[in-house]
């Protein structure tokens, strides 16, 4: 009796062991950065228009010596406000080095959704993270507003090409993407309808501004810009194709279609004035968060339910100018980007892949926790909840410091400095447009309480607006 | 190469001629042996002291067969003239017979030589 | 005599030196590891169904060999004018235009004088020798010289996309008319059509 007792306990413990092993991995895996809670103290201080203190928490935060996309896109746009347009432009690039990579290795290999294994068994935290397409345009779409705000040209046509270029691309991927994920939900019987996940906020990603989106990475203003600098460059042929998407993207707006139908008589035209383009950033990206939602699965004939967590986007309310002042005259604002609702869009595309794989992740760790609850009794069974619960976190990373939407304004002005007002939430503020040249565009930052106008300044500007911040 | 000699003689000439397949032979310059292509009649005639051809292919396959081509064109001493062509893609439904025409890019072409190249090929050795 | 014994002792050693080198291959003048290599320019191209170089090539040189035919154009000026782009692909109408410039060229049969996208560097030029007071007045090229084009070339290419669950359709057509500047006559027209599918 005691032999075969004896016998028993030693070959239960051979089969837990590597379980114990995969638990520890797991748990160990758990601890990841939480981005939100990283990001905010920058967050913060954006909002506040406290640029270099928002500066040092990213650095704080970044101490490694192998930077991520995350950073780099960050830090640029940090730059970028505070009016190191060079500075910018440059971190921005090492941010575009690592999406060509991320370009070249997907021209490789396709269907690389599905082939991160650590995401199968942990969560999809683990994997690299390449940014959300819309992202990716975003970089190169707000580099040619950066090279176009410090007179290089040239720089900025290669800059929106690679924009459209890009878009193709991804737009090839996901068609293959969406393929594959099918092919692996038919295989794996996976229903792939974010509808029938039970508390999930379906609402969310049945939003019409999200419906009403053709794919979550095309923006319209991506591609009223590409209109814009070929128009600078007069080059009509190009010119009107950004103009033409823009207005597919998002049709009935006046001020798009204006856009197009006059692009002959503006070439043609010979006036002393500069035809200026406004560009509004208002809000913040709404942070991303998840939700645990228990799956059911069939494991050994007996159905099982283990808790899976799913990201959620909840929609920025943020304040959105309808228009601005610019000395006497009141100029409409046309909203041309939403980029919240392209997050959301891009994560209601991708809601099939995340069940997929979820599904998949969620019949692993049933399994596991079933059977540790066999062998080890109570406590081996609670031993793999602990595990799931620590790992179930769904991927929170996201640009924060983008802005939630864009909205323009063409006007043509006079060269000089103009007075121009617009509101904040914190009520009206009045910034100084200093205007020049046949073409120009002037961003527009809406931050909590101010108005930021990124404008290109040379290193003694930059050095002086230092030495005053620190003598007070 | 008395063929060719004559071939390119009846371009010099300039005279509406039209060439048996067998002769066009030495014009033709085939990527492998094409299986179910062949090329049935050329003419070359000069116009507007440019010389104008044009090539009927057949395709003898119940099939639709793709067939890539281009010309290239020489000058009086046997250079070559107005830079390289681009290959042209042509599809030739089963059965059917296509037409493919051209004029020579630049006054000095006199002869000329029609690169043929179809998927579906075998190479002879013996050849 | 003594020559041939010459010659075939070195040739033996030519010989037995290659036998010696024999394994050898001679390297390539290529740096890198392999991955990366030149195509043929001329190829076909269809990695996407977008616009692309065959098609711009192809174009070209249609609208080109057509052109050359005409008779009323040899040795008449012509310019390039704006070729719409009406498609809603990011295609630059004015490097085909250049491409059937750079054909007409070689043919030899027209000429091209300055045009728009031109007229600002002839005209800084001009002022810098007549005006800036730098160059030899003998020497300097006058104003009022230019000569004016007889023959404008002008156009537009549109699309037109059909898509379903399996097979992308995309048309492209390009028409080009030559316009004679004084009468406003046609002198010229033609169009050129492309068809690409693509299954998904």
């Amino acid at each position: 009796m005691k032999k075969i007792m004896k016998n028993s306990s030693k070959v239960s413990w051979v089969k837990i062991l590597p379980l114990a092993g995969v638990v520890m991995s797991l748990t160990a895996c758990g601890s990841m950065r939480h981005y939100q809670a990283e990001m905010q103290g920058s967050l913060q201080a954006t909002k506040q228009g406290n640029l270099d203190e928002a500066v040092a928490n990213l650095e704080k935060n970044n101490t490694g010596s192998d930077k991520d996309l995350l950073y780099f896109l960050e830090k640029g746009q940090l730059l970028r406000l505070k009016g190191d347009l060079a500075e910018s432009v440059n971190t921005w690039l090492k941010a575009d080095e690592k999406v060509r990579q991320w370009e070249d290795e997907s021209k490789l290999t396709v269907g690389k959704a599905l082939e991160a294994a650590g995401s199968v068994v942990v969560n999809d935290k683990v994997r690299r993270y390449d940014g959300q397409d819309y992202e990716k345009v975003m970089l190169s779409t707000l580099l040619t507003m950066n090279h176009m705000l410090s007179g290089n040209v040239s720089g900025a046509r290669t800059e929106i090409k690679k924009t459209y270029e890009r878009e193709s691309l991804i737009a090839s991927l996901h068609e293959k993407e969406y393929d594959k994920v099918e092919e692996e939900a038919k295989s794996h019987n996976v229903e792939t309808t974010f509808k029938n996940l039970r508390g999930y906020p379906v609402e969310t990603l049945d939003d019409p501004e999200v419906l009403s989106l053709k794919n979550g990475y095309q923006s319209a203003f991506s591609h009223y810009l590409a209109g814009f600098v070929f128009e600078s460059l007069h080059e009509p042929s190009l010119a009107s194709a950004g103009y033409r998407k823009a207005i597919e993207l998002r049709p009935n707006q006046p001020l798009l279609e204006q856009g197009l139908k006059g692009l002959q008589g503006r070439l043609a035209r010979k006036v002393k004035d500069t035809d200026v383009l406004l560009v509004v950033e208002s809000g913040f990206m709404p942070a991303r968060s998840s939700k645990t939602i228990p799956l059911p699965f069939i494991w050994k004939n007996k159905p099982v339910i283990t808790q899976i967590a799913f990201p959620v986007i909840q929609p920025s309310h943020d304040f959105r100018p309808s228009n601005i002042q610019i000395g006497n005259k009141s100029v409409e604002l046309s909203p041309i980007s939403n980029l919240d609702a392209m997050a959301r869009r891009a994560l209601r595309d991708e809601m099939p892949g995340i069940i997929v794989r979820s599904s998949i992740r969620a019949a692993a760790k049933g399994a596991m926790q079933q059977e540790m609850g066999e062998k080890m009794g109570a406590l081996g069974s609670l031993a793999g909840i602990i595990a799931t619960a620590a790992t179930e976190q769904a991927d929170e990373r996201i640009w924060t410091t983008l802005p939630s939407s864009i909205s323009i304004a063409r006007i043509n002005l006079k060269p000089g400095v103009h007075q121009a007002t617009i509101s904040t939430p914190q009520g009206p503020r009045t910034v100084q447009l200093s205007v020049s040249g046949q073409y120009a565009i002037i961003p527009l930052r809406l931050l909590d309480q101010s108005v930021i106008v990124p404008t290109p300044r040379t290193t003694e500007q930059l050095a002086a607006a230092d030495a005053v911040k620190s003598a007070n | 190469m008395k063929m060719r000699k004559i071939l390119s003689g009846l371009a010099l000439v300039a005279l509406s001629c039209a060439a048996q397949a067998d002769g066009l032979e030495s014009k033709l310059e085939e990527l492998g042996k094409m299986d179910h292509v062949k090329v049935e009649a050329a003419r070359v005639v000069k116009r507007n002291e440019l010389i104008n051809i044009q090539v009927e292919l057949a395709n003898d396959s119940t099939r639709p067969q793709v067939v890539f081509y281009r010309f290239k064109w020489l000058d009086a001493s046997g250079f070559m003239v107005g830079g390289e062509e681009t290959w042209k893609q042509v599809l030739i439904y089963g059965k059917a017979r296509q037409t493919i025409q051209t004029v020579a890019p630049v006054p000095q072409a006199v002869d000329f030589r029609l690169q043929l190249q179809s998927p579906e090929n075998t190479v002879n050795p013996s050849n | 005599m003594i020559s041939i014994g010459k010659t075939s002792r070195m040739a033996l050693c030519v010989a037995t030196f290659s036998m010696l080198a024999g394994c050898a291959q001679t390297g390539s003048p290529l740096i890198g590891n392999g991955n990366v290599s030149y195509g043929d320019s001329k190829g076909v191209e269809l990695v996407s169904n977008e616009f692309g170089s065959t098609d711009l090539q192809r174009l070209a040189e249609n609208m080109t060999r057509s052109l050359v035919q005409v008779p009323s154009i040899r040795g008449k000026r012509l310019t390039l004018a704006d070729v719409q782009n009406k498609t809603s692909e990011y295609i630059d109408t004015a490097e085909i235009t250049k491409s059937i410039r750079v054909q007409l060229m070689k043919a030899g049969t027209v000429r091209f004088v300055a045009d728009v996208s031109h007229m600002e560097g002839q005209t800084q030029e001009l002022m810098r020798q007549n005006q800036s007071g730098l160059y030899d007045k003998s020497k300097s090229k006058k104003i009022g010289k230019m000569v004016g084009a007889d023959f404008r070339l002008t156009g537009g290419i549109s699309s037109i996309v059909k898509k379903n669950s399996d097979i992308k359709d995309v048309y492209y057509k390009l028409s080009l008319e030559l316009v004679d500047n004084e009468t406003g006559e046609l002198v010229w027209a033609d169009e050129q059509e492309i068809r690409k599918t693509s299954r998904r």
